[in-house]
């Protein structure tokens, strides 16, 4: 019994992680990729109307160093709670299928989460350096 | 002798800017590098424009000739295009 506690509390956790790094990585996609994409797309005035709209996006901008590394960290994070060693659901069938599910779910949620950090990743610190290498 | 050191950068950083005109604009201090990058190389490609730079409170820094004219509505399409709302400009000469 004491054990279904334990793993059900470790999956709550788990999947709380797993949801807040979503939250956070979906921050580096507001600030560091959507507006180049728009601008790139001659879309300026989309991300003037944006910024003025929701001015914490130029505040985001500002310390997008801090952004990424944070949610870089909570992706490490949620990864080690995902896939860490000994990690195991419980033998009762319901109990098992439940956990199984939301592992699953899990999964799909960080594996968005890394694709959504590594676009916002690349927008802002390698698509520039890109572009001087290309212009040269 | 320090005194003397601090005057002399003071006289040869004023003799960088010494002629033509200055123009200062003011955007919204949004942190693009890559929006600002585009926005450097349509400026510099004006004829007169000698320097741009740009600092992370938004303001944006033109360096040109005396005869250059810098045209508001110009900048201001420039900026919005690039992602940067117009804030003003300012002109001053060297």
């Amino acid at each position: 019994m004491n054990d279904v506690v334990i793993n059900n509390h470790s999956d709550l956790k788990g999947k709380s992680v797993t949801i807040f790094t979503l939250f956070t990585t979906t921050g580096t996609l507001l600030c560091c990729a959507l507006p180049i994409i728009f601008v790139t797309l001659g879309m300026g005035a989309t991300v003037v109307a944006m910024t003025s709209t929701f001015p914490f996006l130029v505040t985001l901008t500002k310390y997008k160093i801090w952004v990424f590394l944070f949610s870089g960290l909570m992706l490490a994070v949620s990864g080690w709670l995902m896939f860490r060693p000994g990690r195991s659901c419980p033998t009762d069938k319901a109990l098992g299928e439940a956990c199984s599910s939301a592992h699953k779910w899990n999964k799909r949620i960080y594996w968005t989460s890394v694709v959504i950090w590594a676009t916002g990743f690349t927008a802002a610190y390698l698509l520039l350096p890109i572009r001087i290498w290309l212009d040269m | 002798m320090k005194f003397l050191i601090l005057l002399f950068t003071l006289f040869a950083s004023v003799s960088v800017w010494a002629d033509g005109k200055l123009y200062t604009i003011r955007t919204n201090s949004f942190d693009c590098e890559y929006c600002i990058y585009d926005l450097e190389k349509k400026i510099t490609k004006m004829k007169g424009v000698k320097e741009f730079d740009s600092d992370v409170d938004g303001l944006l820094f033109i360096k040109a000739d005396d005869t250059f004219k810098l045209d508001e509505a110009y900048v201001k399409k420039l900026l919005i295009d690039n992602g940067f709302d117009y804030k003003g400009m300012t002109e001053k000469k060297e």
